[in-house]
């Protein structure tokens, strides 16, 4: 065996200044080991009331676990680079990487992708038409309205989606998983019968 | 969190909705209508660029010289649904997949 092969390099750096969350989890554990030294104490001296806090430590412990359990995958993408999509036509999308752990999300933004991308203004209409499908004679204004004023309402939205993704910022996931897509719409047209 | 992300993400909801257009006449012109509903409309010598299936036409009338574009990616599926279908592939090449000499067809878009 070439001797360059055994030259490993291993390197392990161990931090452990908790972040974030994990600072209510580490004052969690403190208050856990010190109930439990109690109970010890209790035990030590015969004090017959030694499983309270001896309980209570192990809920506490439980606690911190669940907590930690359920922080740790956003502990560990935080420092992570915001995630950029692409889309066909140009748009660019970027998201915070912890809605990756999310499938509904991820979803979502892909449909919000295409739609920025797609969705464009309406052009001046000629007029309205009634109830009953006929032209009403000179609407064009009132129509030329209705038509500004939809315009409006996509340019605001527009503006407003590019300002909010272009902070930086937490999404909250549960937020982005309930986004409207037409998802019934986008299902009906996938599925086609077979000839 | 802050009532401005709120806000923010209540927009992304809107947009991702599509947007009902009620009751207008298009007369000879260009229309894109993808994330849009149009409800009762009425489309006389246009031309209709769609590029996703993201639209709906409720109740609307499109006139016999009105065209429509259809986008790239959304052909694929057209030329899918024609792709056994010989009269379409000889007399309507636009409509179906490229058939090769082997019996093997080719159906490619923009997605490459």
């Amino acid at each position: 065996m070439n001797t360059s092969e055994l030259n490993s390099n291993i390197k392990a750096e161990l931090s452990l200044i908790p972040k974030r969350s994990q600072i209510n989890i580490s004052l969690i554990l403190i208050i856990a080991a010190f109930t439990l030294f109690t109970s010890f104490y209790f035990m030590w001296n015969d004090k017959s009331n030694w499983y309270v806090p001896f309980l209570s430590a192990l809920i506490l412990f439980l606690v911190a676990f669940l907590f930690w359990w359920k922080t740790q995958p956003q502990t560990d993408l935080e420092s992570t680079h915001p995630t950029i999509i692409n889309s066909q036509s140009g748009t660019q999308l970027s998201c915070d990487s912890k809605l990756m752990e999310s499938n509904t999300a991820m979803t979502n933004l892909s449909a919000l992708l295409e739609s920025l991308g797609a969705k464009k203004p309406l052009p001046a209409p000629a007029g309205m038409i009634d109830s009953n499908g006929s032209i009403v004679e000179g609407s064009k204004k009132e129509a030329e309205r209705v038509a500004k004023s939809l315009n409006d309402i996509n340019e605001e939205q527009v503006s407003k989606i590019q300002n909010a993704l272009a902070e930086e910022q937490e999404v909250d996931i549960k937020l982005v998983n309930n986004i409207p897509i037409d998802k019934e719409l986008e299902s009906r047209n996938g599925v086609m019968p077979t000839i | 969190m802050d009532n401005g992300l709120t806000t923010s993400l209540t927009d992304i909801a809107g947009f991702g909705t599509l947007q009902t257009v009620q009751g207008l006449w298009y007369n000879k012109t260009d229309i894109s209508i993808d994330g849009y509903k149009f409800s009762n409309c009425r489309f006389d010598s246009c031309r209709i660029f769609v590029n996703t299936t993201r639209f709906e036409l409720f109740n609307c009338f499109l006139s016999q010289d009105t065209s429509i574009i259809y986008g790239p990616e959304l052909i694929k599926v057209v030329k899918l649904w024609n792709s056994r279908n010989e009269l379409i592939i000889r007399d309507f090449p636009v409509f179906a997949p490229a058939k090769n000499a082997d019996g093997t067809i080719s159906i490619i878009g923009t997605h490459q």
